[in-house]
């Protein structure tokens, strides 16, 4: 496996996966904000303050929900809007279709046709909806296209890395991005007021609402809906699984490399040991610095698995 | 109903008197070979006809056979390259024809290289003449007295022909670099089955998806002397080259790692590629980078596309390149003239293929000539391919002609000429009438050439000139491509 298509695997299963969590919370948080149960003066800024947070950047001052939409959704000078993650995570699978399979390479460029010809006034104005809905499904498409049609090799490991530990990064944003709206809407807010909903939303952003209700038998609060997302083992969508799956898939590519101080391995393993035994005690009842202690922990691990594997 | 459909579809269909007609005879009668096609398409209706066509323009989309067009307005938008549901048929006795003489030139064309770069037999004989090979910026003196593997220089070879208003198949030029379009021909194919599944339950027709194992094959057969584990690799100038999805798909169908020159690198004097776990050794090259650009070391110093030292590798037998380098000499298009003194030459046989009459404007007889009747003859660099710098004397004003005559005197070397060879036609179906209509056609054939084994695929591209009356085919210049059947 050359170094060089690693590094263009590695970094298409990122931008699938970026993309997937971008759309997703677009459409939850915007959709959910319409009837939202908070009479906030400025609920709807806060909405696209939001939105832009997650979206990775600042973009500040907006407050035209149009022009917001556009710079998250289409915007070609904003590297991180939905239509550049798209190209880049074809841009980058295009470097390995050779290794890859038909069927995955089609699902991609698939998907990359299905943003770059989208209507972007249909999006601003009703295509909102649709346009994050059917990107969600293709992302799912192209992920059971990488589980199904590929030898479970060091290429779809890969893959499955990228996708993983992008996942976790996404998680931790979600919960800090809606950390930072609760603590705005606390701001503003005179009585004491029922967080319920937002934690819902928060779950829901990650697709685990309904198995969190299954989970702790009860409406989300705060620390459930923190544990739930961080530390739960059988949560697919939890930090802890995603670096557990990390874990794994570097073992198929390092194949017998031992972990040994210093290296990606020994990295990842002794941080997966450290969350399995970590409480939300641990966590804290503001977990703000926990979730920044987790961003460089995840920065760390990228760098040091680019550093041991993708570059030569 | 039937009837009504049928003449919808061909009502625009003149068939021509001037033009050998590959599907209708001059009666207007649909040949034999053609019938059941025919039959179908009658059969299909036209509503049938252009969901067929769109849901094949929709597959070559979503699988990326496309080129980019960039504008001030559009990013990258992507369009595909034209493709026809007509397939060209080709009997089986047309094909043994046409394979014995694309392999008769192969096996030439090889001798004939490994001659110039040893003893120049040919060239003491007066055959042909020396400054003919050394003029040619594609000769290549460092390849002088080295032999590859097997003595095989052109592993492969892609043979333009055509098929002229006499019925006879005539080679147009031979294409011994990094001929292309292979990939169209197996992607056609898949297309065509899928739209028209009827079809191949009527007809037997030879397969085309065995070309990628017989080209690993082909690569394997020319390792290098010792290597028992040999790996290939295909070289690619990179993912912004127009022919990136070929090389791609290539690399996916063998198997093999699709590399850059950023990818590889030399030590003493062995190639290897940069991976995962280290460097690992690299053996046999299929390189689809032009001799100018392999090596900054070698050639070109400004090529950024380039692998320093992978001559020097060459060179100390630890790699084999495929094709070899140097070979373009034998392509340009005033040593094709010769290509049937060169075929009796070394094999001491008749040539099966007919070369077209060919003047040499360097030669005093043959520039009179060409000079005195431009507008009988078609006028072509010996360099460039394409299709870029031919003219057609039919078309050209007395201004054109007066500067063509201009161009020639001044670099007699750079032109050839030939007469206006007369591309057969083929029921074509073109979208802005609806209909089919006659269109141009010729045939690229690709042939495989290693150490003990040899491959003619069986079929080729037909390459389609769309606009009405165009006899150049090239994609470049607008052409299309359709399948290729050798019925068995």
């Amino acid at each position: 496996m050359l170094s060089r298509v690693a590094n263009n695997l590695y970094w298409a299963g990122r931008y699938i996966e970026r993309c997937d969590h971008t759309a997703r919370f677009i459409n939850i948080n915007y959709f959910s904000s319409l009837d939202t149960p908070n009479n906030l003066p400025e609920k709807e800024k806060l909405v696209l303050e939001s939105l832009l947070f997650m979206a990775g950047n600042d973009y500040q001052g907006q407050t035209n929900e149009k022009e917001v939409l556009h710079h998250i959704g289409f915007d070609k000078d904003n590297p991180l809007s939905i239509l550049n993650t798209a190209r880049s995570a074809r841009t980058n699978a295009h470097g390995t279709r050779h290794l890859i399979s038909s069927e995955t390479w089609e699902a991609i460029n698939k998907f990359y046709h299905f943003v770059n010809t989208y209507h972007v006034d249909t999006f601003v104005s009703t295509g909102l909806y649709d346009l994050t809905t059917k990107l969600n499904e293709a992302c799912s498409t192209i992920r059971e296209k990488i589980i199904r049609t590929l030898l479970h090799d060091e290429v779809w490991a890969l893959l499955m890395l990228g996708i993983h530990l992008e996942r976790a990064f996404q998680i931790t944003r979600l919960i800090n991005t809606k950390l930072l709206d609760i603590k705005k809407i606390e701001a503003q807010s005179a009585d004491h007021y029922d967080l319920t909903y937002e934690w819902a939303t928060l779950l829901r952003c990650a697709e685990v609402y309904d198995m969190s209700k299954k989970f702790y038998r009860s409406t989300p609060n705060k620390s459930q809906t923190i544990e739930f997302l961080l530390l739960n083992a059988k949560n697919p969508k939890s930090l802890r699984s995603n670096i557990d799956k990390v874990y794994s898939y570097l073992n198929r590519i390092g194949g017998k490399r031992e972990a040994a101080p210093g290296n990606i391995e020994f990295e990842v393993g002794k941080y997966l040991c450290e969350l399995q035994y970590v409480t939300m005690e641990d966590v804290g009842e503001d977990p703000t610095d926990f979730i920044l202690a987790t961003f460089d922990r995840l920065h760390a691990i990228g760098e040091k698995f680019e550093a041991d594997y993708l570059f030569f | 109903m039937q009837r009504q459909r049928q003449e919808n579809f061909f009502e625009l269909y003149q068939p021509s008197d001037k033009f050998y007609d590959e599907v209708f005879d001059q009666a207007g009668k649909v040949k034999p070979g053609y019938q059941k096609i025919f039959d179908h398409f009658k059969d299909l209706g036209k509503e049938d006809f252009l969901r067929l066509f769109e849901e094949a323009k929709t597959s070559f989309f979503n699988q990326g056979i496309t080129f980019a067009v960039y504008s001030d307005t559009e990013h990258g938008t992507e369009k595909i390259f034209p493709f026809d549901l007509f397939p060209r048929i080709i009997s089986p006795t047309e094909w043994q024809h046409l394979e014995e003489g694309v392999l008769q030139r192969t096996r030439a064309i090889n001798a004939f290289i490994h001659d110039i770069y040893h003893k120049q037999k040919i060239i003491k004989d007066k055959v042909i003449p020396g400054e003919l090979i050394f003029s040619s910026k594609n000769y290549q003196k460092l390849m002088k007295d080295f032999s590859p593997p097997g003595d095989i220089y052109c592993h492969i070879s892609g043979t333009d022909i055509i098929r002229h208003s006499d019925g006879e198949f005539y080679v147009l030029e031979d294409n011994l670099r990094s001929p292309s379009g292979v990939s169209y021909v197996i992607n056609n194919r898949i297309a065509l089955k899928r739209g028209l599944v009827g079809l191949f339950n009527t007809n037997k027709v030879e397969s085309v998806s065995d070309y990628p194992e017989h080209l690993l094959k082909t690569l394997h057969s020319v390792h290098p002397h010792g290597m028992e584990e040999t790996t290939c690799v295909l070289y690619t100038p990179g993912s912004f080259n127009s022919a990136y999805f070929e090389h791609a798909f290539l690399a996916q169908r063998m198997g093999i790692e699709l590399v850059e020159g950023q990818d590889l690198f030399v030590e003493h004097d062995y190639v290897y590629m940069k991976t995962i776990y280290g460097k690992r050794k690299v053996d046999v090259i299929y390189r689809r980078v032009d001799d100018n650009f392999i090596d900054p070391e070698a050639f070109n110093k400004d090529s950024l596309l380039g692998v320093p030292g992978l001559m020097r590798a060459y060179l100390a037998e630890n790699v084999t390149l495929v094709n070899a380098p140097g070979t373009g000499f034998a392509d340009d298009k005033a040593v094709y003239t010769y290509v049937p003194d060169i075929i009796k030459y070394y094999l001491d046989e008749e040539p099966i293929l007919n070369n077209v009459r060919t003047y040499r404007c360097e030669i005093d007889e043959d520039y009179k000539y060409v000079m005195e009747n431009i507008d009988k003859l078609v006028v072509k660099p010996v360099d460039e391919a394409g299709g870029y710098g031919i003219t057609i004397g039919t078309t050209l004003t007395k201004a054109e002609i007066k500067e063509v005559q201009q161009r020639i005197t001044a670099d007699r070397r750079k032109y050839i000429a030939q007469p206006i060879m007369s591309l057969s036609v083929h029921a074509t179906y073109i979208e802005d009438s609806h209909s089919f209509e006659p269109r141009h056609v010729d045939l690229r054939t690709y042939t495989l050439f290693g150490k003990g084994c040899h491959h003619v695929l069986k079929g080729g591209l037909s390459r389609v000139a769309l606009k009405k009356g165009n006899l150049i085919v090239n994609s470049s210049q607008g052409g299309g491509s359709k399948d290729t059947w050798v019925l068995k």
